[in-house]
């Protein structure tokens, strides 16, 4: 059939799903170095806390303790809070833009594509997290075992990991979706998004309304108890800031 | 069999700020050949090409490809390629990885064919795209440009960066690829010489506007040159359309539409004046001069 007559039968959508799956494959590939990056500092971060609790061990007096809690889980999350925020921001710069689109996608699989590859990568990179403190655990339990001075602490369990796992990755998606946002917009004008910002930190200081009002958002994210909900409010509000990222995304160009 | 258009323009026009970039363009391409994008530095070529691939909007007028809207269509995008000098692969990705991704999002895709020329081109696929030197960067943009085997393929200077050596290899692989696999395929290029023999068609763009969108043929034949006396040419091109007048003392060299009668050409045999062809490249140069008369001599800064 005719490529003008195939176009016009507008009753598939093959070629949407072949892009955004090239898409989000191009990103995870990309993303690659910075998982290996992570993992590698994540163990060797467990590694090392193990190795000082047993070097301490062995110099110290024979009836003095060594005491290692699981921090791996919390390291995991920071350090993947902070590489999703910078690399969310990174993506939103005018040559990852270009790269992006040096293959065949449109600006709703560009805009669709980075939504689904943060919950992936996500996804992936708490994975990852769980899994070293997994081999954390088994670790601190076998030297727990041959040392009799040696403790180690873990309060993590089945109960508490899978809700903790849950809202980790929500609030990655939020610190994700606020980085990108932030990106879109502070490419699409310099000095207005400079200039709003100026002008809340001068009312911030100036203020107290302000300040009390930055308080007030911090306590509707952190400060709830209820997982749902605190779920529901994290998730709405990161697909808000990407629904209101792609706003100047939809007719934004590109290689200009 | 009629014959399809691949890209429509009605009065296509794009500003940057107060520059207009493309200026009512109107014309029509047909598909399954290849075409040449010509004009001077910044006469709108890129531009051109830009919009084409869905790069930027058109400020006014429209650009449809196979009938279609191209801004935002993913269904034209997927069937189409651009391949630029600028063009910015993931640089720490490997050349084998960056195949990979061009085989998953073209459907038309010839990994087969990219195997091939990566290894006709000694390119090492291990290699990080960020570790090839220029010329290699284009070899392999011209790689992903011809294995994607799309419908539409813009190639924006192809071939810069390479030897001449290697240009020419890559025209005879174009041409051949081109006659096993029939595609619309636009060469935009300040090379005319060198792909002159390639070409059907012929776009000439001056200042965003177009200047003429014929077939290679009637290029060719569009202008020629009168050699000889001035006192003779001279007076003769007052009422002939000039292409360009070059004056050596008592002779000139005048560059005119090829409209000569058969009166006028026995006038200037009788006259001792040769007459030969224009070349394509330089037709296109008249035709888009600037507006400063003479030469670098003659210009007063």
């Amino acid at each position: 059939m005719n490529l003008k007559h195939e176009l016009r039968n507008k009753g598939y959508n093959e070629n949407n799903i072949r892009s955004l799956k090239s898409y989000i494959k191009y990103i995870l590939k990309s993303n690659k170095r910075s998982v290996l990056i992570f993992s590698s500092i994540l163990f060797g971060v467990v590694l090392f806390n193990m190795i000082i609790a047993l070097l301490i061990i062995k110099f110290s007096s024979s009836n003095s303790s060594s005491t290692v809690n699981s921090g791996a889980l919390m390291s995991g999350f920071i350090s993947v809070s902070i590489m999703a925020s910078v690399s969310a921001l990174v993506w939103t710069s005018k040559a990852e833009v270009n790269k992006a689109f040096v293959f065949p996608i449109n600006r709703q699989i560009y805009a669709l594509g980075n939504f689904i590859s943060s919950i992936m990568g996500s996804f992936i990179f708490l994975i990852i997290t769980s899994l070293i403190s997994i081999f954390e655990i088994l670790m601190g339990n076998l030297i727990a075992m041959i040392f009799n001075n040696f403790v180690f602490i873990n309060e993590i369990n089945m109960s508490n990991f899978i809700p903790g796992f849950f809202v980790s990755l929500s609030y990655l998606m939020l610190f994700i979706a606020a980085s990108y946002c932030f990106g879109v917009y502070f490419v699409k004008n310099k000095i207005i998004v400079s200039a709003i910002l100026g002008f809340v930190f001068i009312l911030a200081i100036t203020f107290p309304w302000p300040r009390q009002a930055i308080v007030e958002v911090f306590k509707f994210f952190f400060y709830e108890k209820s997982i749902a909900i605190s779920c529901l409010k994290l998730w709405g509000t990161a697909m808000i800031l990407h629904i209101a990222a792609f706003i100047p995304v939809r007719s934004m160009e590109v290689k200009v | 069999m009629s014959v399809e258009k691949v890209i429509e323009c009605c009065n296509l026009t794009k500003k940057f700020n107060m520059k207009t970039a493309l200026n009512n363009l109107t014309f029509s391409l047909d598909e399954n050949k290849i075409i040449g994008l010509i004009g001077r530095n910044g006469a709108g070529k890129t531009t051109f090409l830009k919009t084409c691939a869905g790069y930027i909007k058109p400020s006014a007028g429209s650009i449809t490809i196979w009938g279609e809207k191209v801004f935002n269509n993913i269904d034209v995008l997927s069937n189409m390629i651009f391949v630029d000098e600028e063009i910015q692969y993931d640089t720490s990705s490997r050349l084998k990885d960056i195949i990979d991704l061009g085989k998953t999002y073209y459907k038309s895709w010839d990994n087969k064919f990219a195997l091939k020329l990566a290894r006709y081109f000694n390119l090492d696929l291990n290699l990080k795209y960020k570790k090839l030197s220029r010329g290699m960067k284009t070899q392999f943009n011209i790689i992903m440009g011809l294995s994607s085997r799309s419908p539409l393929t813009l190639l924006d200077e192809p071939t810069l960066g390479l030897d001449a050596a290697i240009r020419k290899e890559f025209y005879n692989i174009l041409l051949k690829d081109y006659m096993e696999n029939p595609r619309t395929i636009i060469i935009s290029s300040h090379l005319l010489s060198e792909i002159e023999s390639l070409l059907e068609e012929i776009v000439l763009i001056k200042e965003g506007s177009l200047v003429l969108h014929e077939s290679v043929e009637t290029v060719q034949e569009y202008g020629i040159y009168l050699n000889g006396k001035k006192d003779i040419i001279l007076p003769f091109i007052q009422n002939k359309e000039v292409l360009n007048v070059e004056v050596y003392g008592n002779d000139a060299v005048a560059a005119i539409k090829n409209d000569l009668n058969k009166n006028e050409t026995t006038y200037l045999s009788e006259n001792s004046i040769d007459i030969s062809k224009v070349p394509m490249q330089d037709v296109c140069i008249f035709l888009t001069k600037s507006k400063r008369e003479g030469g670098f001599d003659e210009f007063e800064a």
